[in-house]
């Protein structure tokens, strides 16, 4: 299943006025939320992040820009997904690249 | 031990995005055992509505990682002596290999256990573990970051802006 979201760097976000007060730089980590909120859109029921395989950051965004996921997800059919994903700017370069595993929300309750 | 005020002289991140509240543990260069306390009047839980089941309340694992990231640069800048600067800036460049075995909730206080594997030439790696009283909820294989001076990162992020 491949998905496609775009979203913009909020400057309302309150994290972005600590990150950093002297210059704005959209945290890098957050293209975790990104892709999970992507994936959710997708309709697999609630799903959790249980491993991050890889994360690689590229090129910083600024405030104001506009980014796009790009993400591919495939089932093992026992509710576990693995997702590969592509944060860009649109018309411009990748941001961060991300591999994770998500899973259904009751894992961490067993 | 590192508390706020030492904190703050060597993190360049402002409220609400410090999240780290206080080095319990730092052998110089090597290791390093710092804790942050997670509320409901954080950022994160503003939009929650009324209603919702527990997990929802989980602390996002990106803050976490932050976190992490953070409590990771403190060791290396206390290492180094380098105190905030507007010239230099400190950036997460890969997160490897990071498994998360459990949740966060407000009232939890987490422990992040970092460890440097490495440092040459403005690159370091770390590795490291996070807890909940007893419990690991998050272990990370490596993260690596690297020392920018602050005008290669705005020229970077102009040049991305354009490149196709």
């Amino acid at each position: 299943m491949a998905i496609r979201a775009t979203a913009h760097v909020d400057l309302t976000n309150p994290y972005m006025e600590g990150h950093f007060p002297s210059f704005q730089i959209y945290p890098g980590v957050f293209h975790l939320e990104n892709v999970a909120h992507a994936v959710a859109a997708a309709g697999l029921g609630p799903l959790q992040l249980v491993e991050v395989r890889s994360m690689r950051f590229g090129a910083p965004l600024f405030a104001g820009r506009i980014f796009e996921v790009q993400a591919t997800i495939i089932g093992s059919g026992e509710g576990i997904y693995d997702v590969e994903a592509s944060c860009h700017q649109v018309g411009g370069a990748e941001c961060a690249s991300v591999k994770l595993v998500m899973q259904g929300a009751a894992s961490f309750d067993a | 031990m590192l508390d706020m005020p030492d904190i703050r002289r060597l993190l360049p991140h402002g409220h609400p995005m410090l999240l780290v509240d206080r080095v319990v543990a730092l052998e110089r260069g090597r290791a390093i055992t710092g804790t942050k306390a997670i509320t409901f009047s954080e950022p994160c839980y503003r939009q929650l509505s009324m209603n919702l089941p527990l997990e929802q309340y989980a602390y996002p694992v990106s803050l976490l990682l932050e976190s992490f990231g953070q409590t990771a640069a403190l060791l290396w800048l206390h290492a180094v002596g380098q105190n905030v600067s507007n010239d230099r800036v400190l950036m997460l460049v890969t997160v490897q290999d990071c498994r998360i075995d459990g949740r966060a909730l407000p009232g939890d206080v987490l422990r992040h256990v970092v460890r440097l594997v490495q440092v040459a030439a403005g690159v370091a790696v770390f590795e490291g573990e996070t807890y909940v009283e007893s419990s690991r909820i998050v272990s990370v294989g490596s993260l690596i970051a690297v020392m920018r001076s602050r005008g290669d990162v705005d020229r970077t992020g102009a040049r991305a802006a354009k490149v196709v």
